[in-house]
C-alpha cells in the first residue's frame, strides 16, 4: 500500500497507542506537548528524511552551473531533463542498472533456494542431527563480517579445488550471498509455525518429502518468502565492497561500485541524475513493499502464517 | 479375517512412559468402532499407530491380514480425519480433495468423477471453486471427510472431529457421519472423548483409560454390564453413583447397606452376579444410574427399595430434574435423575424409589465388576 | 518408486523406537538402506544447498581467516609459516593507534546520536493516532537508499565551499562556512552525521515494533493508579524495552566498529588519517595501492578485531545480565 498522507494510516504491528489513554488527551498540557512534539517530529522526518532525497530529485533535472551557484533555488534557468538521458546513455548509467538488476535477481535466488530448502530440513524433516546444524548456523551470525573478507577474496581468486578464478563472474557475488543464517532462521522459524497437522495429512495423502516441500509448505509461505525477497533484493543493491573486488570489469559492474568511479568525468548535474537513478528503485520498492520491509524488520513482529 | 487388528500393541516414549499398554483388539469389516476415553488416555495414539504418524514401539497392527508396522503411511490404504480439519489452505476445496489421488497418479478422470461424487454426498457441490478460508467449520470438516472419502481406502481413521465445533452442529454432524459410514460401508475408527458420541455412534466402543483397554463391546452392553467401576463411571451422563457398601443378610434376603440406608438385592441381580453371595458378609462398591433412582411419587413403591433423602440441589433441565442428595458424608453425593413434575426441594426430605434389578456391584480393592460367570 | 515394504518415514514422527522387550516380532535393522528409505537421504539433499553455500563460503573462510593470519601468502607461490610476525607488524604499525582511536571515536558519536533519539522518535511515534504509515515510511526511508548513494549525495552536501549545500543553508542563520570533510576536526562528526541519517530508520522501526507489544494493561494500571506520562514511560516503557534497548546498543556497537563504507568513499581516511577507520587499515592491508597484497596483515587485524568485539560482546552480557532478565 503506498502511504501517502491522508490515507488511513495503516499501523506497523497490531496493538494502537497505549500509553497515553484517551483522558490524558483531553488534558491540554498533554494535548499541546505531546501533540506538539509529535508535530515537531513529523515536521523534522520530512525535512531531515524526505529533504534530502527532494533535494537529489530536484537537482537531478537542475543544469550543472545552477546546482552549484544556486543550490537551494527552484529551477532559476529552467529544468535540464537532458541529465537523466545523458546519465544513462552517454554516461552508461543504463548498463550499470541492468547489471546491478541482473546480480539482484541472482543473489535473491540463491538466497531464497538456500532458505527454504534448509529451513524445511531443518524445521519439517527435522533430522537428529538438527541441533548440530543450526548450531553452527548461528555461530555465523556472531562472527563479524571482517574476518571472511579477505580470505573469501583469496578463495575466489584461488578456489581450493578448482583451477579457474571466479574474479569477474557473477557467481562470486550470487552464491557468497546465500551464506546468510538470518534468511535460513527466519524461515524455519515460520515453519515451525505452520500447523504440524497439514504435513500429517500430505503424508497420509502420500506426498513424499519433495512433494511436500513444493507442493504443500512452499505456497504456504508467502508471507515470509516476500520479507526474505524484499532484503535480499535490498541487500544486493546496496552492495558495495564485494563486488567492488570481485568484479573488476567496469562494464560488468553494478552501479553501487561505478559511481563513485565515474564521479570525477561527470558533470554534476548529470552526476546527480545517476544518483537519482540509482536509488529508484529502492524507493519505489520501498514504497510498493512497504508492510514487509517493516514487518521484517521489527523483530519478532507478528509473523502470522 | 479382522480388518484391522492390534496384538499386544505398546507405545513407549524415550522416557519409559507407556502410552499405550498391551492392547489387542480386532476389528471387523465395516464396523465402526469407537474410541473412548478422557484426555491422554492412549486412544489417539492408538489411532495414530494406525495411520503411520506414530511408530509402534511393540506389538503388531495388522490392516486386511497384512503387518504394517514397516508400511509407509501412504500405502497402508487408510484415510484420516484430523480435529483440526488439516486442509490445504492455498488449494481450492476440489483441489483439496483431488490432492491425494493425483499423487497416486490415478486417471483424471476417474479423480473427477470421485471429486464429483464426494461433494455430492456431502452438499459441497457449490464450494469446490472455494479456499478453506472461505468455509464455515461445519463445512471445512465435511471438506476433511471428503478428502477421506475420494480415497476409497480400506479404513477411515477420524480423530476427534466434531470437537472444534459447536454444539448444534455437532449432532448433526454425528448422523451425518453414521449415515454416511452405513452408505459406504467402510471400516471405521472413531476416537473421541465424548461419551455420548461414542455411545450413539459406535457398532462397538473400545474404553481406554491410562494406555489400557478397559473394555471393548457394544455400547448397550458396555452401558449395563461395566468390566470396572471406571468404565461404569465413565459411561452414562450423570456418571454413575457409588459408594461403599456391606453386604449382610436381612430376615433371609440379601441386603447391602450404606449409610443409614439399605437396599434388599433382587433375584435378578443375583442371576446376573452369582459370585455376589461370596461377598457376604464384607465389603463391597455399591453402584446405582442415576436413571434408576426415581421419585417415589410416580412409581409403585416397594419396601425394601425406597431411599428417604434430604435434596442438597436441585437442578431443572426441562424434561427432568436431577436431584443431588448426600448418603453417608460429603464425599458421597448421589444424583438421581427424575420425572420433571417431582415436588422435590432443597433442604426437605424426598423419597427416591431405587430400581433393584440394575445395582451394580464391584470389589473394593480391585474396582472389577462383580459378576461370577466366566467370560 | 517406494514399494509397499518401504520402512517407515522415521523423520517425521517426534518419537524413537523404544527397544522390543523380547516379543515375536522385531523391527527392521538400520542400515544404510533403511536410512535411505526412510527418508534420511531426502533430508540431506535438502541441505545440501546451505550446507554448500555455508561451508564454502562462511566455514571455509573463518578457518582460513585463522591460518593464514600465521602465514604469508601471495597467490603466486605457496604460502609459508610465519608464526605471530603479521601480528607483530600490525600491532607495530604506527596507523593502528590511531584507526583505533578514530573506530571508537565514530562508535561512540555514533551512540550518542543515533541511540536515544530514535527512541524517543519511537515513542512518540508509537502514540500518534493518525499518519503512523507515514512516519514509520519517512523514517526508513534513508535506510532503503543503497549507501553509496547516500555517501556521495551528503559528499555534496559537505562541500566546504560558501555554496556548498549544507553552508548555504547555515548560511541562512549566519553560520558557517564549515569545512566538513576538509577539517581534521570535523570530518570524523560529518562521516557520523551521515551514517546516523541512513541508519537511524531501521532502529526506530525496531523500537516500535517492541513498543507495540508492550501490553497496554501495565499502562492502564498505571494511570489508575494516578501515574504521570513521565513515570510511566520510566517505569513501565523502558524496563519492559530492555531487552531490545540492550539488543541495539551491543548491535550498534558491533556495527559501527566495522565502519568502512563512509571513511572510504568520502575521505580514503583523510584529511591526514583523521577518518581512518580499524576497516579501511584491514582493506588498505590487503587491497590498498600503497601497501596492498598483504594478505596476512590484514587477517590478523581481522582477527584481533574479531576477538575485541567478543570479548567486549561477553563483557557487556554480563554487565548487563542483571539489567536485562531473560
Amino acid at each position: 500500500m503506498i502511504a501517502f498522507p491522508g490515507r488511513r494510516a495503516r499501523s506497523v504491528e497490531g496493538s494502537g497507542p497505549a500509553l497515553i489513554g484517551p483522558d490524558e488527551w483531553r488534558r491540554s498540557r498533554i494535548k499541546w506537548g505531546v501533540g506538539g512534539a509529535q508535530l515537531l517530529l513529523l515536521v523534522g522526518l520530512i525535512v531531515v528524511g524526505l529533504g534530502p532525497l527532494v533535494w537529489l530529485a530536484k537537482s537531478a533535472i537542475t543544469p550543472t552551473n545552477d546546482t552549484i551557484t544556486y543550490p537551494m533555488a527552484l529551477f532559476p534557468h529552467g529544468a535540464a531533463w537532458s541529465n537523466l538521458r545523458e546519465a544513462w546513455t552517454n554516461v552508461q548509467v543504463g548498463r550499470y542498472f541492468w547489471n546491478t538488476v541482473e546480480l539482484a535477481i541472482g543473489s535473491w535466488f540463491v538466497q531464497v533456494f538456500v532458505a527454504t530448502t534448509a529451513g524445511f530440513a531443518l524445521s519439517v524433516l527435522r533430522p537428529k542431527y538438527a541441533r548440530v546444524i543450526t548450531a553452527l548456523l548461528l555461530t555465523t551470525l556472531f562472527v563479524p563480517a571482517v574476518v571472511l573478507l579477505v580470505p573469501l577474496y583469496v578463495e575466489i581468486v584461488h578456489p581450493p579445488l578448482i583451477h579457474h578464478s571466479f574474479i569477474d563472474s557473477y557467481w562470486a557475488v550470487w552464491l557468497p550471498a546465500g551464506a546468510s543464517a538470518f534468511n535460513v532462521v527466519l524461515v524455519a522459524r515460520f515453519f515451525d509455525n505452520l500447523p504440524r497437522e497439514i504435513f500429517e495429512a500430505a503424508r497420509i495423502d502420500g506426498a513424499g518429502p519433495f512433494r511436500l516441500f513444493w507442493s504443500v509448505v512452499l505456497p504456504m509461505s508467502r508471507p515470509i518468502l516476500g520479507v526474505v525477497s524484499v532484503f535480499a533484493v535490498l541487500a544486493s543493491w546496496k552492495d558495495f565492497l564485494w563486488p567492488l573486488l570481485v568484479l573488476t570489469n567496469p562494464d560488468e559492474q553494478p552501479l553501487s561500485v561505478r559511481l563513485p568511479q565515474i564521479q570525477a568525468q561527470t558533470s554534476l548535474g548529470v552526476f546527480l541524475a545517476a544518483l537519482f537513478i540509482a536509488s529508484l528503485v529502492p524507493i519505489i520498492g520501498f514504497l510498493i513493499f512497504q508492510r514487509s520491509f517493516l514487518r521484517g524488520t521489527g523483530l519478532g513482529g507478528a509473523i502470522k502464517g | 479375517m479382522a480388518a484391522i487388528e492390534f496384538q499386544d500393541v505398546a507405545k513407549v516414549y524415550p522416557d519409559g512412559t507407556r502410552a499405550v499398554d498391551s492392547l489387542d483388539l480386532q476389528i471387523r469389516e465395516d464396523e465402526f468402532m469407537v474410541f473412548v476415553g478422557p484426555s491422554g488416555c492412549g486412544k489417539t495414539t492408538a489411532l495414530r499407530m494406525v495411520a503411520g504418524l506414530e511408530e509402534i514401539s511393540e506389538g503388531t497392527i495388522t490392516i486386511g491380514g497384512r503387518v504394517v508396522n514397516e508400511v509407509q503411511s501412504k500405502d497402508r490404504d487408510v484415510a484420516m480425519v484430523f480435529q483440526n480439519y488439516a486442509l490445504y489452505p492455498h488449494m481450492t476445496v476440489a483441489q483439496n480433495l483431488a490432492f491425494g489421488l493425483k499423487l497416486r497418479k490415478i486417471d483424471k478422470s476417474e479423480v473427477r468423477r470421485r471429486v464429483a461424487a464426494a461433494a455430492t454426498t456431502l452438499g459441497l457441490e457449490d464450494y469446490l471453486e472455494r479456499k478453506p478460508s472461505a468455509l464455515s467449520g461445519g463445512q471445512r470438516q465435511r471438506v476433511a471427510m471428503g478428502r477421506a472419502i475420494v480415497r476409497e481406502p480400506h479404513a477411515y481413521l477420524m480423530d476427534e472431529p466434531l470437537s472444534n465445533l459447536d454444539a448444534q452442529l455437532r449432532v448433526q454432524m454425528r448422523a451425518e457421519i453414521q449415515r454416511l459410514q452405513r452408505e459406504l460401508g467402510v471400516t471405521t475408527i472413531y476416537v473421541t472423548h465424548d461419551q455420548t458420541e461414542a455411545m450413539t455412534m459406535g457398532d462397538r466402543i473400545a474404553v481406554m483409560r491410562g494406555g489400557t483397554l478397559q473394555q471393548v463391546d457394544a455400547p448397550e452392553q458396555v452401558y449395563r454390564r461395566p468390566l470396572n467401576r471406571f468404565v461404569a463411571g465413565f459411561i452414562g451422563s450423570p456418571a454413575m453413583n457409588m459408594v461403599n457398601a456391606r453386604l449382610t443378610r436381612v430376615d433371609g434376603d440379601l441386603t447391602v447397606s450404606f449409610g443409614e440406608h439399605s437396599l434388599v438385592i433382587d433375584d435378578a441381580v443375583l442371576a446376573v452376579r452369582p459370585a455376589l453371595r461370596a461377598h457376604e458378609g464384607g465389603e463391597v462398591v455399591l453402584g446405582i444410574r442415576p436413571e434408576d433412582l426415581e421419585d417415589a411419587a410416580f412409581t409403585a413403591a416397594a419396601p425394601g427399595r425406597t431411599l428417604t433423602i434430604v435434596c442438597t440441589l436441585r437442578e431443572a433441565l426441562g424434561s427432568e430434574v436431577l436431584v443431588h442428595f448426600v448418603v453417608e458424608d460429603e464425599s458421597s453425593a448421589f444424583i438421581a435423575r427424575v420425572n420433571q413434575l417431582t415436588a422435590a426441594r432443597v433442604g426437605e426430605p424426598l423419597q427416591l424409589v431405587v430400581d433393584t434389578t440394575r445395582l451394580h456391584f464391584f470389589e473394593p480393592a480391585s474396582g472389577l465388576a462383580i459378576y461370577g460367570d466366566v467370560t | 518408486m517406494a514399494t509397499v515394504d518401504d520402512p517407515i518415514d522415521v523423520y517425521w514422527t517426534d518419537s524413537d523406537p523404544a527397544r522390543v522387550s523380547g516379543h515375536e516380532y522385531r523391527r527392521a535393522r538400520r542400515t544404510p538402506v533403511t536410512w535411505v528409505r526412510g527418508g534420511g537421504l531426502a533430508t540431506l539433499i535438502f541441505l545440501l544447498p546451505m550446507l554448500f553455500v555455508f561451508g564454502a563460503f562462511s566455514w571455509y573462510p573463518i578457518v582460513r581467516t585463522v591460518i593464514m593470519s600465521v602465514q604469508h601468502t601471495n597467490l603466486v607461490s605457496p604460502a609459508t609459516w610465519v608464526g605471530l610476525d603479521n601480528f607483530r607488524a600490525v600491532l607495530n604499525d604506527p596507523l593502528l593507534p590511531k584507526a583505533v582511536e578514530n573506530t571508537a571515536e565514530f562508535a561512540g558519536l555514533a551512540l550518542i546520536f543515533g541511540y536515544p533519539v530514535p527512541l524517543v522518535a519511537a515513542v512518540l511515534m508509537s502514540e500518534a493516532r493518525r499518519f503512523r504509515g507515514v512516519y514509520s515510511a519517512l523514517a526508513y526511508l534513508p535506510v532503503v537508499i543503497p549507501p553509496v548513494v547516500a555517501v556521495l549525495l551528503w559528499k555534496t552536501f559537505y562541500d566546504a565551499s560558501p555554496t556548498g549545500v549544507f553552508n548555504t543553508i547555515l548560511g541562512w542563520v549566519h553560520l558557517g562556512p564549515y569545512p566538513w570533510l576538509q577539517s581534521q576536526q570535523t570530518a570524523l562528526p560529518s562521516l557520523v552525521l551521515e551514517s546516523t541519517w541512513a541508519n537511524a530508520g531501521g532502529t526506530v522501526i525496531i523500537y516500535l515494533a517492541a513498543l507495540t507489544g508492550v501490553n497496554r494493561e501495565l499502562y492502564e494500571a498505571a494511570s489508575v493508579d494516578g501515574a504521570s506520562l513521565w513515570r510511566k514511560v520510566w517505569h513501565i516503557t523502558i524496563p519492559q524495552l530492555r531487552g531490545v534497548l540492550l539488543l541495539t546498543m551491543i548491535l550498534q556497537i558491533i556495527g559501527t566498529a566495522q565502519v568502512f563504507l563512509e571513511p572510504y568513499l568520502f575521505t580514503s581516511g583523510g584529511p591526514a588519517n583523521a577518518t581512518l577507520t580499524v576497516l579501511l587499515l584491514i582493506f588498505n592491508y590487503a587491497f590498498g595501492n600503497s601497501l596492498g597484497g598483504d594478505y596476512g596483515e590484514a587477517t590478523a587485524l581481522s582477527l584481533m578485531l574479531a576477538a575485541f568485539l567478543a570479548v567486549f560482546s561477553l563483557a557487556y552480557l554480563r554487565a548487563t545480565r542483571s539489567w536485562s532478565t531473560k
